[in-house]
């Protein structure tokens, strides 16, 4: 397949699922500050701080009001890393490709970005009106890739498309875990304040494993909490899961066994996931929780960097080193 | 309310589905009949229905002039467009004829210029036009076939007769609404196309991806369709072309030049391309030949072509018979290369670099239409009767610094067609594009696409300017 339809179909579902996963802090967020008792302060800097993002939001908004950094996340177009903002991505890549997705698949993502469009142009949103609105963007998230999963032909287009949304859920859980846990570790062991419970719990809503994890461990306990989302290998959207993924799609792409490698990018995603498997959180919590995060997070850009120059540069080695027993046909 | 057409005011124009008298046409008394059992307040729902569909879809243009917002709806009248069976068997005919005499022409400017040179057409006239292309001399396509899609503008005068307005013949557009169009009635009006025995366009992607094979050197030829990218106005139609063929969409930074092949980037390094259907100007095509400036092209491709290792479809250098200048000897050229008497009429036309003509048309200025002889989509035209002095002015000035650039003719009646508006039924001016394709045979798409001026009084179709599209159906019987 063409190397600008492959880099646009991982590109797209990248963003795709970013829409998803700042879609899913907002709503938390604002979940948490319902159950919680007025005089609790209602933080919403720790999103931005997710989203990298302080410096923009210091030139777009005055303060850090739950009104602002909502607009912010949802509809703001100068930030790049807006549902907005992603989405229009997201549909970008798609239209690019349109030839190569299936026609309910782009149905499905325009309708979505229409939708968002629309509230886009509401000046006043009650927090009910947000709930109802987030929760529209999330199933129409789940019906896109319900569609994809069922209309794109899982060869190497439907691999690429798989990389990015992993890479991406990789990055956006370390990230959502690393600035929550600056704010929430323990200074003593695992007795949590209501508040602290509240915010944990929140992580674990915001990552959809609130059910899962009590299936796995009935309480919530902090370093459970981070062992599951770390290094649950079951659990869709855990670390080590998402790198799991990542790895099977990329050896499907270049045909090579999993297990050894040819290429760059093959070592560096099999080494990480390698360190998840053999690795007890005990271990990550000695280590520190955010260095480990910190270190995760330098490993995944070089990831994001390896499948560009491998796939996607149209200066670099045109013929990447890849296994001539591929079954697909391209 | 049922839905009658005895209020109808056709005005002093042909229109296509009432006639003189008042009665509907017989090959439109099937709609009316359907009409009669509808309200306005169905039609809007329809209406609103079909414009969901479309803007969910996707099938949206781009303006140039809008920043915010680039995208709109084409707007799609619910009224159909009917043709009758006879008519379309006269249009088909015509249409074969002017293609073929056109492909000759081409070919023969190309090579010996038999037609220049036996004084048919004047020397300087075709040899000064903007889409003649010297680079392009000696080139032979493969199968002798340059203009393999034509979308040719017909309009009907006052008195209901057929005339040719346009050619073109380089990247004509539009057949991707043709045929969602018919998907879209096919929706919202299930019962009504049902009932009446419409000729189908859905298979003209399978005839095209004929004609691609058959101008490529074997069955496993790799086809692409070749677009500036999503940005260019069209791009809709070329995505949709290029998935309803199940080839490539490519763009040009997708291509490369190795060892005298076009080479496709993909995944597994490169891979050659036989046959292009492009969607980019001549002039674009190729930095190294045309617009050094250009940023669009493959640079290196020209030679490509040259070699007859690529097919593009259109050919480069067809654009000379776009030239509205050359346009005027069309009629000339069916005669002089197939020695017949053309079947479709041309649109009476002066040519300005004509120094009686030219007069004549500065003395006429506010009864004319005058047009630049190589603009497209209804840009640098003047309207006269619809027209302010300084505007007139303005176009006298260009006439007499470059008469070869102008043509002009008189301000036709385009026929009419009802059309809908919220609570009413009006006409409204319409012209027709059927669109050619050249391959093995010469097939044309049943009806085409039937432009219409939605701004009441308008006569300009065009999307860039206020006009919408309507289905076009061609009956079976």
């Amino acid at each position: 397949m063409l190397s600008r339809v492959a880099e646009s179909m991982y590109w797209m579902n990248r963003y795709l699922e970013r829409v998803q996963n700042y879609t899913r802090f907002i709503e938390v967020n604002l979940n948490m500050y319902l159950e919680l008792t007025p005089d609790f302060e209602e933080q919403w800097l720790p999103l931005i701080q997710t989203a990298g993002d302080e410096i923009l939001f210091q030139e777009t908004h005055a303060d850090y009001s739950r009104e602002n950094v909502v607009h912010f996340l949802t509809f703001e177009s100068k930030n790049p890393s807006s549902v907005m903002s992603a989405l229009s991505s997201a549909r970008e890549n798609a239209r690019s490709i349109r030839e190569g997705i299936s026609g309910e698949m782009w149905e499905a993502i325009n309708t979505l970005y229409l939708r968002v469009k629309e509230g886009q142009r509401q000046s006043q949103w009650s927090i009910e009106e947000l709930f109802e609105f987030f929760k529209e963007i999330k199933q129409s998230c789940y019906r896109i890739e319900g569609i994809a999963h069922n209309t794109i032909s899982h060869t190497e287009r439907w691999h690429f498309a798989r990389l990015g949304q992993f890479l991406e859920r990789a990055d956006k859980l370390s990230r959502i875990l690393d600035v929550h846990s600056y704010y929430l570790l323990p200074k003593e062991q695992s007795k949590l304040s209501t508040f602290e419970l509240i915010q944990w719990v929140a992580i674990l809503r915001s990552t959809s494993s609130y059910e899962m994890y009590l299936q796995e461990f009935g309480e919530p306990r902090w370093n459970r909490i981070v062992e599951f989302l770390l290094l649950n290998p079951y659990f869709p959207r855990s670390l080590r899961y998402c790198l799991q993924q990542s790895q099977k799609s990329l050896h499907s792409i270049t045909g090579n066994d999993i297990g050894s490698f040819q290429l760059p990018i093959e070592k560096t995603i099999g080494r990480m996931k390698v360190n998840l498997d053999y690795i007890e959180v005990d271990e990550i919590i000695g280590f520190g929780v955010h260095d480990y995060l910190d270190r995760v997070q330098v490993r995944l850009n070089e990831v994001g960097s390896l499948v560009y120059e491998t796939f996607f540069d149209p200066n670099a080695n045109l013929q990447p080193v890849i296994s001539s027993t591929n079954g697909f046909n391209t | 309310m049922p839905i009658t057409f005895s209020d109808y005011d056709k005005h002093h124009f042909f229109d296509e589905m009432v006639t003189e008298d008042g009665s509907i046409r017989p090959h439109y008394q099937a709609l009316a009949d359907y009409l009669q059992t509808k309200s306005f307040r169905q039609l809007q729902d329809r209406q609103s229905y079909i414009n969901k569909i479309l803007l969910d879809l996707g099938i949206t243009f781009n303006v140039y002039s809008d920043s915010e917002g680039t995208e709109r709806i084409f707007p799609f009248d619910l009224i159909p467009r009917i043709i009758s069976n006879s008519e379309w068997a006269f249009l088909e005919k015509g249409l074969k004829q002017r293609i073929t005499a056109l492909n000759l022409f081409i070919d023969d400017m190309y090579h010996d210029q038999k037609i220049l040179k036996d004084g048919v057409i004047p020397s300087d006239i075709a040899l000064s036009s903007k889409g003649y292309l010297p680079q392009c001399s000696g080139l032979n396509p493969a199968r002798g076939i340059w203009c393999h899609i034509t979308g040719t503008d017909l309009i009907r005068d006052r008195d209901g007769q057929y005339y040719v307005l346009e050619d073109n013949l380089r990247c004509p557009s539009g057949v991707a609404y043709v045929l969602e169009n018919r998907e879209i009635m096919k929706r919202a009006f299930s019962t009504l196309v049902q009932s009446v025995e419409i000729q189908p366009v859905s298979n003209y992607p399978t005839q095209l991806l004929e004609l691609l094979k058959f101008v490529a050197a074997n069955d496993r030829s790799t086809c692409a369709v070749l677009t500036p990218g999503i940005y260019n106005s069209a791009y809709f139609e070329h995505s949709f072309l290029a998935r309803q063929m199940g080839i490539e969409l490519v763009q040009p930074s997708d291509l490369v030049i190795r060892d005298h092949y076009v080479m496709m980037r993909t995944t597994r390094g490169l891979k050659k391309v036989d046959v292009l259907y492009r969607r980019i100007d001549d002039t674009f095509l190729d930095p190294t030949v045309f617009d050094a400036d250009s940023m669009l092209g493959i640079p290196g491709i020209f030679d490509v072509i040259r070699r007859g290792n690529v097919t593009m479809v259109n050919a480069p250098g067809t654009g000379i018979a776009d030239d509205k200048v050359i346009y005027c000897f069309v009629p000339k050229m069916i005669k002089y290369y197939l020695n017949e008497d053309p079947i479709i009429p041309n649109v009476e036309t002066y040519i300005c670099s004509d120094p009686v003509q030219l007069t004549h048309v500065i003395q006429n200025l506010d009864k004319l239409v005058v047009k630049a002889a190589n603009e497209a989509g209804g840009y640098g035209m003047l309207v006269g009767p619809h027209s302010t002095k300084d505007e007139q002015n303005e176009f006298r000035d260009k006439l007499l610094a470059n008469p070869r650039n102008y043509i002009a003719q008189p301000t036709l009646q385009f026929s009419r067609c009802p059309s809908f508006f919220e609570d009413s039924i009006e006409g409204r001016h319409v012209d027709l594009r059927p669109y050619i394709l050249y391959g093995e045979d010469i097939n044309i798409l049943p009806g085409g696409l039937t432009r219409v001026a939605l701004r009441k009084g308008s006569l300009v179709v065009n999307s860039s300017q206020g006009g919408g599209s309507k289905d076009t159906w061609v009956l079976a019987r």
